[in-house]
């Protein structure tokens, strides 16, 4: 005999949209007796009240249906044990939702400014979601190639073609059109040329806790000399590292021109100090001798932590308040960079050498640090090589 | 009449052996004021005899000799001399012992190889108009078949309206004949808070020579120096407010801003400098020598790696020289040290 019982569970904190995968009621109080209810799973959340889901469940009873109409009625206690399950294509799925607003927020500004510049992504389903054996650790890694100058060709191509065909015009117009086009996609594909765009997340239980670290990563070709786009948001437990930073191109002490273009005269200083200021933040010195040298001089590296209020409920304050305001100005002030500040580059090769080193030896040692150990070699070989090969420019 | 003094009182933390003091007797039930260059005669543990020799008129000779004996609360207000030749005259014990180890270090291991000084007289030693500042700047070039530039010692004092100021540096610059990090220690202590920057600066972009990283900063084991100064207690980073400072230090510098912590008196920063800052610098003026001594190769782009000196150098004599001296001694002694700064060291700027 089965019955629908439906009750109000408040949410615990933390928790997503999503699934329930294990939903346990655990006293159900009825008449006056108290029966424990064991439910399996797929469970949804029809709607979200307030901070109460109405769970919509089905049991098995024993007992008569009168009976089951009662416990109906009279369902007020049930602990929701939220198990996470990460759905296709949600965004950031284990994050808090004020970390999930942040990433969320960077990402929509990253993807309305860069997007026409951007192919779809090639990255192989086994690398845009993947988990672990044991299913202790879960992760997900986007990349997007950017358009190379012959796609864009390609494409004004089919463009002329296609307004050829459908208007009808002459030929001296076609000529005027063909021209005009061309001018504009050379400004837009011609200089401001992306080399990827790498979206990814990774979520993992470990003894000592839950590690997420989310990251959104832009890197540039040579063909303008404007800094990379590095933001990095690694949450363990109450602490959390904030790495964002506009990833210089060039050697700071020997161009002195390109370290004011880029750093002093927007500011970017201000941006870190908001960080310096927050409360119960303290610089972040990285392990690795690399990353400190690839970073800018204004670069946020910043450890924020819970401070004394419970449940770290301060740190998505901090989230928030902080971290969310900090990394939208860092991004907007990237993208003002790339669009306006940028200027070809006149040493190609010098600048292709040095971005190399920085995906090899910065992303890829960031990337490959941890998931050998969180995922094994299968999954953590696929990624990188995904990595490798999803760029414009292949390494 | 006269009478001759003797008291003993405690001395305040951060004095050094020479000092005026005007002191304050109290005695019986009034108080007299005595101002006068008096000596310490002598130091005992943390207490101090202080002499003061005679002419205190005192009515009644009964009262002098009572004064002695209840001459028990002196209060020293201790005012600093720098004495000719006195290296760091103005910082304390502590800080002295500091910088003269590492100066005794370099003689030691470079005086071999550097000219002797040919620093006019008022560089060497210069004072502001209105006396409250006073420095020295020391500037050795290297020999021509030496592979340094110059070495530069050089120590500021002022009194500012917010307190004084002490900063004392030690630079060690290289020539293009050798890829090895140049030298920089510098010591800035104003009130209860010290900063110290103590590096070896890279010669190169670190980003592009992975090699040259792991040569001179990974295999040396840098790092462990600095965690030293990050583990310290009342430590904290500093974050210079330029630019230029942050790109041009390697990524072991040290770079740290030390508090006196809640103990009175100083006392806390006086026993960080001995226990932090004085093994911290010996050992990265060691490991320096012997990356200069051992690790270092002929560089491959010399335009490059004088290009580059040469940025650091103006930087250093625009920015630093040039933004701080004109204020603290006024514009014609910033200009000769800027020059001395210019001309003294082997590879002209």
């Amino acid at each position: 005999m089965e019955a629908c019982l439906a009750a109000n569970a408040a949410i615990p904190s933390g928790a997503i949209h999503g699934r329930i995968t294990r939903a346990r009621i655990c006293h159900i109080e009825r008449r006056n007796r108290r029966t424990a209810v064991y439910v399996g799973h797929g469970t949804e959340f029809p709607e979200l009240v307030g901070f109460s889901v109405r769970v919509h469940l089905q049991i098995a009873l024993r007992r008569k249906s009168e009976f089951a109409r009662t416990v109906f009625c009279r369902a007020p206690f049930i602990n929701v044990t939220v198990g996470r399950e990460a759905e296709s294509g949600t965004r950031f799925p284990f994050l808090s939702n004020a970390g999930r607003k942040v990433m969320t927020n960077v990402s929509a500004i990253v993807e309305n400014e860069l997007c026409p510049l951007l192919q779809d992504t090639k990255t192989p389903d086994d690398v845009r979601y993947f988990k672990s054996e044991d299913g202790n650790a879960e992760g997900s890694t986007v990349i997007r190639a950017g358009k190379d100058s012959f796609q864009a060709e390609h494409e004004l191509v089919k463009l002329i073609a296609w307004t050829v065909v459908t208007e009808e015009v002459t030929l001296v117009e076609c000529l005027k059109l063909c021209s005009l086009l061309a001018e504009r996609w050379d400004v837009s594909c011609g200089v401001l040329q992306i080399d990827f765009v790498l979206e990814s997340w990774l979520h993992a239980k470990l003894p000592s806790g839950t590690l997420d670290i989310a990251t959104i990563v832009v890197m540039l070709g040579p063909e303008t000399d404007s800094p990379h786009f590095l933001f990095e948001f690694i949450q363990s437990g109450p602490s959390l590292v904030v790495v964002l930073d506009h990833v210089p191109r060039k050697d700071l002490v020997l161009d002195t021109d390109y370290q004011q273009r880029f750093y002093e005269a927007p500011g970017l200083d201000e941006i870190r100090k908001l960080f310096e200021e927050a409360p119960n933040s303290k610089p972040y010195i990285s392990p690795t001798l690399f990353v400190r040298s690839i970073v800018s001089p204004t670069a946020v590296l910043y450890k924020l932590n819970a401070g004394t209020q419970v449940d770290g409920g301060g740190l998505e304050e901090q989230i928030e308040t902080v971290v969310y305001s900090g990394s939208q100005k860092m991004t907007e002030a990237w993208i003002e960079s790339f669009l306006t500040r940028g200027s070809s580059g006149c040493n190609l090769e010098d600048t292709l050498k040095r971005d190399n080193k920085i995906k090899t030896f910065g992303f890829e040692v960031d990337l490959s640090a941890n998931l050998p150990r969180l995922f094994g070699k299968n999954i953590a070989d696929r990624v990188v090589e995904a990595f490798r090969t999803g760029g414009r420019i292949k390494v | 009449m006269e009478a001759i003094l003797t008291a003993s009182a405690v001395i305040p933390s951060a004095v050094h052996d020479r000092t005026t003091i005007s002191c304050r007797i109290q005695r019986w039930n009034r108080g007299v004021c005595v101002s006068r260059g008096t000596e310490c005669l002598e130091v005992v543990g943390f207490r101090e005899k202080v002499c003061l020799p005679s002419r205190i008129s005192v009515r009644r000779c009964g009262l002098a000799r009572a004064v002695v004996h209840r001459a028990g609360i002196v209060n020293l207000t201790v005012g600093r001399v720098a004495e000719e030749g006195t290296p760091f005259p103005f910082l304390s014990n502590a800080g002295r012992k500091v910088m003269t180890n590492v100066s005794t270090i370099l003689e030691k291991e470079l005086s071999p190889l550097l000219q002797h000084s040919k620093i006019p007289d008022d560089v060497r030693h210069f004072k502001s108009e209105d006396g409250t500042a006073e420095g020295s700047v020391v500037i050795r070039a290297g020999k021509d078949s030496s592979q340094i530039d110059f070495v530069l010692e050089s120590w500021l004092h002022a009194t500012l309206p917010f307190g004084t100021l002490d900063i004392a540096t030690f630079a060690v610059m290289l020539g293009p004949e050798t890829d090895s990090p140049h030298f920089l220690f510098e010591f800035i202590q104003s009130g209860p808070s010290l900063v110290v920057v103590l590096d070896h600066l890279p010669r190169k972009d670190l980003v592009l020579d992975t090699d040259y990283r792991q040569r001179f900063y990974e295999a040396p084991g840098l790092d462990e120096i600095r965690k030293r100064f990050e583990e310290a207690p009342n430590s904290k980073p500093y974050i210079s407010s330029v630019l230029f400072i942050r790109s041009v230090v390697s990524p072991t510098a040290v770079l740290y801003k030390l508090n006196a912590g809640t103990q009175v008196d100083g006392g806390g920063l006086e026993e960080q400098i001995e226990t932090v800052v004085y093994p911290g610098s010996q050992k990265m003026i060691e490991a320096w020598i012997e990356s200069f001594l051992t690790r270092g190769s002929s560089v491959s782009n010399v335009e490059d790696t004088l290009r580059r000196d040469k940025k650091i150098k103006t930087f250093a004599i625009e920015v630093d020289l040039a933004a701080n001296l004109p204020r603290l001694f006024g514009q014609s002694i910033a200009d000769r040290i800027v020059e001395a700064f210019r001309t003294e060291g082997r590879i002209k700027v």
